[in-house]
């Protein structure tokens, strides 16, 4: 499987947007938790940027909506606020970039996949779930 | 053997899950009106749809990227919101008519109201869903869809005009309003985007890999080669017995009755059955497809592989698909009348669903040695650009025939 051919993912150099931007999170389990809906760069002009973090959730994802319906969307999800509509990964819990991004720990412990978490007992009371 | 036996029932339920209520629609009253001239976009459509096919089970099966995942990834996230509610729109008006579809099978076998079997069969297709596997799902329709084949017998029967069938299969230019709509019509039922969904997502659901790549060939080479068949079939039966009268078959129960002509009661059994199957395991696709698609483009945890506890949100989704199915039905629409709208519809989602599979199957950052080939690419080129000609017509021409009304 290509997982690592051209020039998407060398060994020192990694193309943001073709291969980490939007892709699907699994964690070390690998269960589905979210997609990376954008990113945090460190840095200033001039400087080096450095990601430090993968940013997930409704709050990050309506800042990408261009225009009136981005306006109306945002309003209704509101600001990013961490921990409850926006979630901070941080970069360093990556521990693979292939077709998708593969993170070092639980969903729980991040704090993603939260609502199928909060779901998930609800549908388990149905038999056979 | 084991596995050439998989192979063979994999392949005989992809013959079976073709056809759906869009076709048995578009076909049988293309055939009506137009006699054999619209056979060869049955061709142009299950062509295009063949190439598709080929390239979303391909790119799963080496990515393990179904389509959703791959238009948010190669599209960003506003284009590809945008593709998400044109897709859901056109998925949720597909179970609506679908589920109608069963309601009205139901009611040419037994005697009882529409609003109840419409009830029973979205009610039904969720157990079904619920309790078997995602093979299960696929092979049982399947099977029972072959029953289709009557409609080939019936054709044959009947001793086609097999010059006007030659005749038929030559693309021709007509200045009649209502001939585009038809073609249109007859292509998009073949292209419905649901099937790109549905099947690219179910390679993922039964793990493929590079060296099911064989199986994805054959799949579609026999799959919709065979329901092209099918599908010219009913064209050729409606052509032999609807257009010399001069019946507009504008309900499913006189697409049954081509059977029943020729072979009497027995024939109208198995054309409902088969119409059973093929519109039940249509509407169960459809409504699959509509949770595969929300969960992909969210990163929700998705798939029947997946235990329902395990993935509650692509579970609760695709259950609120059928219900809202079925509320729709119940408003008191006519579901032919869904299927014109689902059909057309559907051609403007394509061009957004198509471009980035063909962006990512011909990537050989991806796809590595899998990647598109000339053919396949300039296949997709070609059916991309025709697709956007239909999108950009589909809808005036809906209009100015008042549905294919006249």
């Amino acid at each position: 499987m290509p997982e690592h051919v051209g020039h998407g993912l060398d060994e020192d150099r990694i193309d943001l947007a073709y291969r980490v931007l939007d892709d699907q999170l699994v964690d070390v389990d690998g269960r589905r938790c979210g997609k990376v809906d954008d990113l945090e760069l460190t840095g200033g002009p001039g400087g080096p940027l450095e990601v430090t973090a993968i940013l997930v959730g409704p709050g990050v994802r309506a800042a990408r909506i261009a225009g009136r319906p981005g306006r109306w969307w945002q309003r209704r999800v509101g600001p990013p606020r961490w921990g409850a509509n926006a979630r901070r990964v941080p970069w360093e819990q990556v521990e693979d970039i292939t077709s998708r991004v593969a993170l070092r720990g639980q969903a729980e412990d991040l704090g993603l996949a939260a609502g199928d978490l909060e779901l998930s007992p609800l549908v388990a009371r149905i038999p056979g779930s | 053997m084991k596995a050439l036996l998989q192979i063979a029932l994999g392949i005989i339920a992809a013959i079976g899950g073709f056809l759906d209520i869009g076709d048995l629609v578009f076909n049988i009253q293309a055939g009506a009106i137009f006699g054999y001239d619209l056979l060869w976009a049955v061709l142009v459509g299950v062509l295009g749809i063949g190439v598709y096919a080929e390239m979303s089970g391909r790119v799963a099966a080496v990515t393990k990227r179904p389509v959703f995942d791959v238009i948010r990834e190669r599209l960003g996230f506003t284009a590809g919101l945008v593709t998400l509610v044109a897709s859901q729109v056109v998925n949720l008006l597909t179970v609506t008519a679908e589920i109608g579809g069963v309601a009205i099978v139901l009611q040419l076998l037994f005697d009882a109201p529409f609003s109840l079997f419409a009830l029973l069969g979205a009610l039904g297709l969720i157990v079904v869903i619920w309790v078997l596997p995602f093979g299960g799902i696929e092979r049982v329709f399947g099977y029972v869809g072959l029953l289709l084949f009557v409609f080939v017998a019936a054709a044959l029967h009947h001793g086609p005009d097999w010059s006007a069938v030659g005749g038929g299969l030559v693309p021709e230019a007509k200045s009649s309003s209502l001939y585009w709509y038809f073609v249109i019509g007859v292509i998009a039922a073949a292209l419905m985007p649901y099937e790109v969904y549905f099947y690219s997502s179910g390679a993922v659901e039964e793990r493929w890999g590079p060296k099911d790549l064989r199986v994805n060939r054959l799949n579609v080479v026999v799959g919709y080669g065979v329901g092209a068949v099918l599908s010219m079939a009913l064209m050729i039966v409606a052509a032999q017995l609807y257009e010399p009268t001069g019946v507009d078959p504008s309900s499913l129960g006189t697409v049954a009755l081509a059977a029943q002509i020729p072979f009497g009661e027995i024939g109208l059994l198995v054309a409902l059955l088969g119409m059973l199957a093929a519109i039940g395991g249509a509407a169960i696709d459809a409504s699959l497809a509509g949770a595969y698609n929300l969960a992909q483009f969210l990163g929700w945890e998705w798939g029947k592989y997946r235990r329902a506890r395990d993935a509650p949100r692509f579970t609760i989704t695709w259950v609120c698909f059928l219900l809202a199915a079925f509320a729709l039905a119940m408003t008191g629409v006519d579901p032919v009348d869904v299927t014109e709208y689902s059909v057309v519809f559907s051609v403007v989602a394509l061009p957004l669903t198509y471009l980035p599979v063909l962006l990512i199957a011909r990537d050989r950052t991806f796809m590595g040695e899998h990647a598109n080939g000339r053919i396949a690419t300039t296949l997709g080129w070609i059916y991309l650009v025709l697709i956007v000609g239909l999108a950009v017509t589909a809808i005036p021409l809906l209009l100015a025939t008042n549905a294919g009304g006249g």
